[in-house]
């Protein structure tokens, strides 16, 4: 069996050109506040969907606007499956949906919502048997394997770079009284809920996330939710630190839209900066970490072929501003970079670009993570 | 932001010498890491679990076949052993990949859903199962892998927003 986390099959893959490598599980590419695989789950504002009861795709958008690299194999883009929590309203009932993957409107912001638009669909997808007739939660990861990703480079070029991946919810007329299927959202401070637990982004951030229909016009949705791909690339996330808000109902970061977008007005807020790598492929993995202005054209260290995964995104290394380097524990490391009220007023207005190589030094095999701005 | 002047040399420079520096004493041992599994004998068909009966029979301990590129209606588990695949799946990408950080728990079951669908039961109440889907993207049917542990409890559900 030809299975990814084995790391024969990675370091030859490697060396071939066409893949990474692995010792352990696949890393899901969440955008939300919290790591939903490391951290405990505080910040979540409801369990929705996109559109109340009636049928949607909610989709999280992928755009090279704000992260490149994600499940960058030299190239391709292969994304292994679907991670998602499903809330299910009534265990006891066998939930049904969709995993789609969507390309780019070329006509507008958001996904194509004809059916060309379509990378993916996987229909008919069903929950787990249970007897229990209560409400809670299953922590799916719905796997593709290594010879059947989906390829988003080259098979369909992202639109503008954007594309989109979700999970189609059948309309439910007794969600959310009494059964049904809903996602973990974190609602943005602009969703105008009541929610006290959230997301904390800069005033005017554009909203993450989309529904739509088939045939219909997509529309934007004002929280992020846990749901991602499924990849192979080590994970980079900003975090933002706002010591005024208790948004994340925890002490810590917010990895998701506070890190893309913090506020630095000062009024009130300045916000600090920090950074999150998780890898479940080399958990034990050493981390060389560095930061750019602004994104800069995909180069491949061509001396490291077969060795160092990906492309960096920072440039070569008369560009690339180097941070450290340190250690994955249990697969993941948080390191600082700003604290709050630290970031000068000059750069405000500017994307900082971070990104990351994790190093499994037992195989000699590197990888880069995707690449994130913070759009200062 | 103090640390952004602090650079005396670039990340990538970092990293190729430092990997560099690792090539010529990984070498065999990454060679080593490359090789293929050794042959194993064929598993006992029959003695693979059957469908929503509720049965387990012993996974089994070793790689099963030896013809890697023979289709494979077997499952491996993230403890490397095998049990067969649900549901008339061919070529099961393995569990490991999609076990997630969990600590592997073993399988006590297989029940069947109402939506038709067979299903591992593991000891820690996670489900686990295997299907063949429809990819148009490839063109064909391929095996998907799937695992559900039970998290935390939702929170409430959301008002109507949009």
């Amino acid at each position: 069996m030809n299975h990814l986390s084995s790391p024969a099959a990675r370091a030859l893959l490697a060396a071939l050109g066409v893949t990474s490598a692995a010792s352990a599980q696949l890393n899901p590419f969440v955008f939300y506040p919290q790591d939903p695989e490391r951290q405990t789950i505080t910040c979540t504002s409801y369990v929705g969907r996109p559109d109340g009861n009636a049928q949607a795709e909610a989709m999280m958008e992928v755009s090279t606007e704000h992260f490149r690299g994600v499940g960058d194999a030299n190239g391709p883009i292969w994304l292994y499956g679907v991670y998602h929590w499903v809330a299910d309203e009534r265990l006891s009932t066998v939930e049904t949906y969709d995993l789609v993957v969507r390309n780019a409107d070329p006509g507008g912001p958001g996904p194509d919502m004809t059916p060309a638009g379509e990378a993916l669909r996987i229909s008919g997808l069903t929950t787990p048997p249970s007897s229990n007739p209560a409400r809670g939660t299953w922590i799916t990861y719905e796997g593709f394997g290594a010879q059947a990703p989906l390829t988003v480079l080259p098979s369909f070029a992202p639109v503008e770079g954007r594309y989109y991946v979700g999970v189609d919810l059948p309309a439910n007329p007794l969600w959310p009284a009494s059964d049904g299927h809903s996602l973990f959202r974190a609602d943005l401070l602009s969703a105008g809920t009541a929610a006290t637990l959230g997301e904390n982004e800069r005033l005017g951030a554009p909203d993450p996330t989309w529904g739509g229909s088939v045939g219909s016009a997509p529309y934007s949705t004002p929280w992020t939710y846990i749901l991602g791909p499924l990849v192979t690339s080590p994970n980079l996330h900003i975090g933002g630190i706002d010591p005024l808000s208790t948004r994340l109902g925890a002490p810590g970061a917010n990895l998701g839209m506070n890190g893309l977008y913090p506020d630095n007005t000062g009024a009130p807020r300045c916000d600090g900066l920090m950074f999150r790598v998780t890898d479940s492929i080399a958990p034990s993995g050493i981390v060389f970490l560095g930061a750019q202005l602004g994104f800069q054209q995909p180069l491949f260290v061509w001396p490291m072929i077969g060795t160092l995964i990906g492309h960096s995104f920072l440039g070569d290394e008369n560009l690339a501003v180097p941070l450290g380097l340190t250690t994955l524990a249990g697969g993941a490391v948080d390191l600082p970079i700003a604290v709050p009220g630290s970031i000068p007023a000059v750069m405000v207005g500017s994307d900082v670009v971070f990104q990351s190589v994790v190093w499994d030094t037992n195989i000699n095999l590197a990888a880069w993570s995707n690449a994130q701005a913070a759009h200062l | 932001m103090r640390t952004f002047a602090a650079a005396a040399l670039g990340v990538v420079a970092v990293v190729v010498a430092a990997l560099a520096a690792r090539d010529a004493d990984d070498e065999v041992r990454t060679a080593g890491r490359t090789q293929p599994p050794s042959a194993a004998p064929e598993p006992m068909r029959d003695a693979a679990p059957g469908r929503a009966t509720g049965q387990l029979a012993p996974a089994l301990p070793s790689p099963p076949r030896a013809d890697d590129a023979a289709p494979s209606t077997l499952l491996e588990l993230p403890d490397g052993s095998y049990v067969d695949a649900l549901n008339g799946a061919v070529d099961a990408p393995p569990m490991r990949d999609f076990w997630g950080p969990f600590a592997w728990s073993p399988i006590v079951g297989v029940e069947r859903s109402d939506a038709g669908i067979d299903w591992y039961r593991h000891a820690d109440g996670s489900y686990s199962t295997t299907q063949m889907v429809l990819r148009e993207d490839l063109g064909r049917m391929a095996a998907m892998t799937r695992v559900a542990h039970p998290g935390a409890a939702p929170a409430a559900a959301a008002p109507r927003a949009r």
